[in-house]
């Protein structure tokens, strides 16, 4: 195969449609370009990210079950990074300011019990979404943002055409192919962006969900060792 | 940014570069095949209105004239009497002369309607009157036009009403057409071909304008003459124009030729007009 640098406007290169362009229009595209380049870098540090808490917060909570010692099994995952075990380390931290008084508040230290380690759940979601929210803009403005490059480049193309008094194709074409190419990379840079939106959001229910169900059931641990 | 951030950022610049550089190295595009050519066909654009088929319908022309059927021996009578002996004649002596004459020719054509006078003759004494009432009008029209032109002459003579009605009525085919619808269709062939150079000027009320030309032709369809004959539609806006409306109009008749008409109807588009030049032409 000949491998020759298609730069003809008859070819899809995406370089002959870049370079033909409008600077408006290559404003646009490279702008459109870096926003693809960051959904998938999000997308791809997201998908690491998420996998590694979800496998390390189902190892963490298998330890946890089996662990005899919460004292001593506090102690050793004491500065994990884990979501669900900082969960755990806020529930533990509240636990020992409270029981260390000597007349404990049984209703109170219940009650706080719960308000630290649902904050605690809230910041690691937060930490977990933070860039969540960049997929979403790119997701629905891409195709906006391409959709100007194209306008502009159409109003570009007309303009030529009363220019040059002549309504061949051939005049029309080249700025049309380059124009729609702008919404082109903008559906290219949002339709990923929309699905991995969707698909994170949800897994980062899940997530949550998880260390939801966790902290009820440390609560509930802990709620019966303040009554012995 | 983390580790996993700049293996993300990593993994996603990679991969565009990948994509960009495979669509722009033509990669993902096979060697374009250009798909075999078909050979051209030629198209002519032909109006609607334009020629018919003008061939004679030789089975309907030879039941047609009425007086074929009031005598049955007619059809079997041989046609050489009528060009070889003048002596029976009943009819009126003027036309007969030029009867004889294109008698040949027109027996050639068709044998059945010559022999009409003879057996009109034989038979009884009223038929003759109508056959020769039939003749003159036949004889006279003859003059190098085809056999179907006589045919639809001799039926307009032969019913009572008005000459159209009864030839639109009485022709069947498409062959018994009359001179004047013939002329028209041939205008109508000529439009088709004056249209594609044909511009109307333009201004105020140069619409309303009308310039009836006359159009003689060769043999070869090429422009013998073209004359204005009469303007029509002038007012104080467009009196100007006039005279470019007329220059036009001529020009495109000249530009447009030669025409290609039914060399055997000559004698009908040897003078065509006046045809009138609006600005659709139409």
């Amino acid at each position: 195969m000949k491998m020759t640098l298609a730069t003809e406007a008859s070819s899809l290169s995406p370089i002959a449609l870049f370079l033909q362009a409008d600077i408006v229009v290559k404003l646009v595209m490279l702008g459109l370009l870096a926003a693809s380049i960051w959904t998938w870098a999000i997308i791809v540090s997201h998908w690491m990210k998420m996998r590694k808490a979800s496998q390390q917060s189902a190892t963490f909570e298998r330890e946890f079950w089996k662990a005899g010692d919460t004292e001593e099994f506090a102690r050793t995952h004491k500065d994990s990074e884990v979501p669900i075990a900082r969960v755990f380390q806020a529930g533990m931290f509240e636990w020992r300011r409270s029981t260390g008084k000597a007349n404990i508040d049984r209703e109170g230290t219940r009650a706080r019990l719960a308000t630290t380690m649902g904050a605690a759940i809230a910041h690691e979601v937060d930490r977990l979404g933070e860039k969540l929210n960049i997929l979403a803009t790119v997701g629905s403005v891409a195709p906006f943002v391409g959709l100007f490059g194209t306008v502009w480049g159409i109003m570009r193309s007309f303009s030529a055409i009363a220019a040059q008094q002549n309504t061949s194709l051939a005049v029309v074409a080249p700025g049309i192919a380059e124009a729609l190419f702008a919404t082109a990379i903008g559906l290219f840079a949002a339709i990923p962006a929309v699905i991995a939106y969707n698909r994170f959001g949800h897994g980062l229910d899940r997530i949550e969900a998880r260390m939801t169900r966790f902290a009820d059931t440390f609560h509930a641990t802990l709620s019966r060792e303040l009554e012995a | 940014m983390d580790r996993a951030d700049r293996a993300g950022l990593g993994v996603a610049l990679i991969g565009h570069v990948l994509l960009f550089g495979a669509l722009s190295l033509s990669l993902l595009r096979p060697a374009p095949k250009l798909p075999p050519m078909n050979p051209a066909i030629e198209v002519a654009l032909v109006d609607a209105k334009s020629l018919q088929t003008a061939a004679p319908d030789a089975v309907k022309d030879a039941s047609a004239p009425p007086a074929a059927a009031a005598a049955p021996a007619a059809p079997m009578a041989p046609p050489e009497p009528i060009a070889a002996p003048p002596p029976p004649k009943p009819v009126p002596a003027p036309p007969q002369p030029k009867a004889v004459a294109k008698a040949p020719v027109k027996a050639a054509l068709q044998p059945t309607p010559k022999p009409k006078p003879v057996a009109a003759q034989k038979t009884s004494a009223a038929p003759p009157k109508k056959a020769a009432a039939a003749a003159p009008q036949r004889t006279s029209r003859l003059g190098g036009m085809g056999a179907e032109l006589s045919q639809a002459a001799t039926r307009e003579n032969d019913r009572p009403g008005t000459g159209r009605g009864t030839a639109e009525k009485g022709s069947g085919t498409p062959a018994a057409k009359t001179a004047a619808q013939l002329e028209a269709s041939f205008i109508q062939a000529l439009f088709v071909k004056i249209k594609r150079y044909w511009r109307a000027p333009t201004g105020v009320d140069a619409e309303l304008l009308r310039s009836n030309l006359v159009v003689t032709l060769n043999r070869d369809g090429t422009i013998g003459s073209v004359t204005v004959v009469s303007q029509s539609g002038e007012n104080e806006n467009n009196a100007n124009l006039k005279a470019l409306h007329a220059e036009r109009a001529v020009s495109a008749v000249r530009r447009a030729a030669p025409f290609e008409l039914p060399p055997e109807h000559y004698a009908i588009w040897q003078s065509l007009g006046p045809i009138t030049f609006d600005k659709r032409l139409n």
